[in-house]
């Protein structure tokens, strides 16, 4: 009885999260046909269970001792109990610190290609000039650029957000002077006190394999706590990092204010 | 209630969504790696393997090693497969590869890794090519110098209950209850090796490992040991290894792609339930020589 009960259980839990739109704040809803396939297949097997259930059939069981039963029941409890019992949270400012806030070393690197280099450890950017001397990406990379230099206000929204932080890497150079907006949340470097990161978490697949995405920021007047949600307008220069040793595009702010924290703070990788 | 577990620490409360994510990630393919299961334990029988395996052992070692391409599946639905096969007697030198390449050489993950790399053949090849390479070597090894049984002998003890009696929906049914009792088995070494799996990611600073200085072979072994640790969706794993490559270098994000899939937390835990300890031993050491081998082969370049 109770695993037909568990089966329900994570039937309903991936319905739960689906209707409740809190889907989006664990996976690229990209993948969502994933939560589908969960929910057909948990159907389907629960269905069965209550059938073995009702015609109170001997099954033959892999677990055969008390202890391993119990700890089955027990531990396939648990993501039952995360999802309706914690309070839905994201990922936040002190995750940063632990959850790969580095910058890539720039030791065995030339200047061309420190110039290329991200801010984020799980920021997508192939060394172009090593490995893909010609490839689609750089075409690819190329028209998105071109795209966005067009424009004389670059606005990064939530749906563009990972697209134009990759082209603003890629080619820093040309993106030197332009305006930007963004929105993002602050994380103050701990190596200087006059800059701080903003930042958003950006999810490929999900929120396991998120990473932070983002700007140094340079110039602001106003200090602001780890984690403050603001709306960042400035243009984009190119600083020297003293404590990573690489150049790094940066926003000079011209305007800064705090807004309310997003209804959902991630941003996704379109694919 | 929520009110008493909103008093919990926010990175207990971040655990437990990043715990949550791999759980959605990975239930659908433990579903169905637990259904196939079930299909081949009530379907297939010890004889029907047997007529249809090569008869010579080094083909039935290339058999396992390629069959992986047209059976999709991912490194958490790979384990109750594989012990499966062993229960039915698919010998040991045909299964093994089959569980090293199965999660790498299928057309899904390197379709994610080519994507990945920015529309590189060149990532997915060498993928390919280094997965294929560690389950030849798994395969030799296991067909001509290990002969002891890689399936535990107590607990898990080899079925022998014969469903050939049943017919139809009936046999569908039994399918389906068996997958039940395989989900239920494996789940908790799944949940287990999640929870392990977030803790690291929550409480273990990747910069930690990242800023240890490296040359070549340092790298490559750091990033196998980041493999292990994220226990990443075979799926996923491609696009962290892009975004480790500027700070890498080709080898060792080579190293990071194959192994990930073959060995991590989650599917350790999977294999320790029905593999005995000198098997998963010889299994890590072997991999891990091998893909450190063939990472410096390639990183000289």
């Amino acid at each position: 009885m109770l695993r037909f009960l568990i089966l329900v259980g994570y039937f309903e839990m991936t319905m739960y999260l689906y209707v409740t739109g809190k889907l989006d704040q664990y996976i690229n809803l990209h993948y969502s046909y994933l939560a589908f396939l969960s929910m057909f297949l948990t159907f389907g097997l629960a269905i069965v269970q209550l059938m073995v259930w009702m015609k109170d059939m001997k099954v033959h069981s892999h677990l055969q001792t008390k202890a391993a039963q119990l700890t089955s029941l027990a531990l396939l409890l648990i993501p039952l109990g995360v999802a309706w019992l914690f309070p839905t949270v994201s990922l936040d400012a002190t995750t940063v610190a632990a959850k790969g806030y580095h910058f890539p070393l720039a030791a065995e690197v030339d200047d061309q290609t420190q110039q290329q280099e991200g801010t984020s450890v799980q920021y997508l950017k192939p060394d172009t000039s090593t490995y893909f001397t010609k490839s689609a990406y750089q075409e690819e990379m190329r028209k998105v650029a071109d795209q966005y230099l067009d424009q004389d206000l670059i606005q990064i929204t939530a749906d563009n957000y990972m697209a134009v932080m990759e082209v603003i890497y890629d080619y820093p150079d040309e993106f030197v002077g332009k305006t930007v907006e963004m929105t993002g949340f602050v994380y103050n470097d701990p190596d200087n006190p006059n800059q701080q990161f903003l930042f958003r978490f950006g999810i490929i697949h999900c929120i396991a394999d998120s990473g932070v995405y983002g700007l140094l920021t340079t110039g602001q007047t106003q200090h602001f706590v780890n984690d403050t949600w603001v709306k960042a307008r400035g243009t984009i220069k190119i600083t020297y990092h003293n404590s990573l040793e690489q150049s790094l595009p940066s926003l000079e702010l011209t305007d800064l204010i705090q807004i309310q924290k997003p209804s959902n703070p991630y941003v996704y990788r379109v694919f | 209630m929520t009110d008493l577990f909103q008093q919990l620490p926010t990175s207990v409360l971040q655990m437990g969504a990043i715990f949550l994510s791999i759980m959605i990630e990975a239930l659908p393919f433990v579903l169905i790696g637990s259904i196939i299961s079930g299909f081949i334990d009530v379907y297939i029988t010890p004889d029907r393997v047997h007529a249809f395996l090569p008869q010579n052992k080094i083909l039935r070692i290339l058999f396992g090693t390629f069959v992986g391409f047209i059976f999709p599946s991912c490194e958490c639905g790979i384990v109750p497969i594989v012990n499966r096969f062993l229960e039915k007697k698919v010998p040991t030198y045909t299964a093994v590869p089959f569980l090293a390449t199965a999660p790498i050489i299928n057309p899904i993950v390197l379709f994610a890794t080519y994507t990945a790399f920015g529309n590189s053949v060149r990532f997915a090849l060498f993928r390919a090519l280094g997965s294929i390479l560690v389950a030849l070597v798994l395969g030799i090894f296991w067909g001509f110098v290990a002969k002891a049984p890689i399936l535990k002998q107590d607990g898990a003890k080899v079925h022998s209950h014969d469903f050939s009696d049943k017919r139809g929906w009936t046999k569908v049914g039994y399918a389906l209850i068996q997958a039940i009792d395989e989900f239920f088995d494996m789940g908790r070494y799944l949940v287990f090796g999640c929870l392990f799996a977030s803790f690291v990611q929550v409480y273990v600073p990747t910069y930690v490992l990242t800023r240890i200085g490296h040359n070549s072979l340092t790298a490559i072994l750091l990033m196998m040991v980041l493999a292990f640790l994220l226990s990443l969706c075979s799926e996923a794993d491609a696009f962290i290894g892009a975004s480790l490559l500027a700070s890498f270098g080709f080898a060792p994000v080579m190293a990071f792609l194959i192994i990930g899939p073959m060995i991590d937390i989650k599917n350790l835990l999977m294999m320790k339930n029905h593999f005995t300890n000198k098997f998963i031993l010889q299994f890590i050491s072997l991999i891990t020589l091998v893909i450190l081998a063939y990472c410096l082969m390639i990183g000289g370049f």
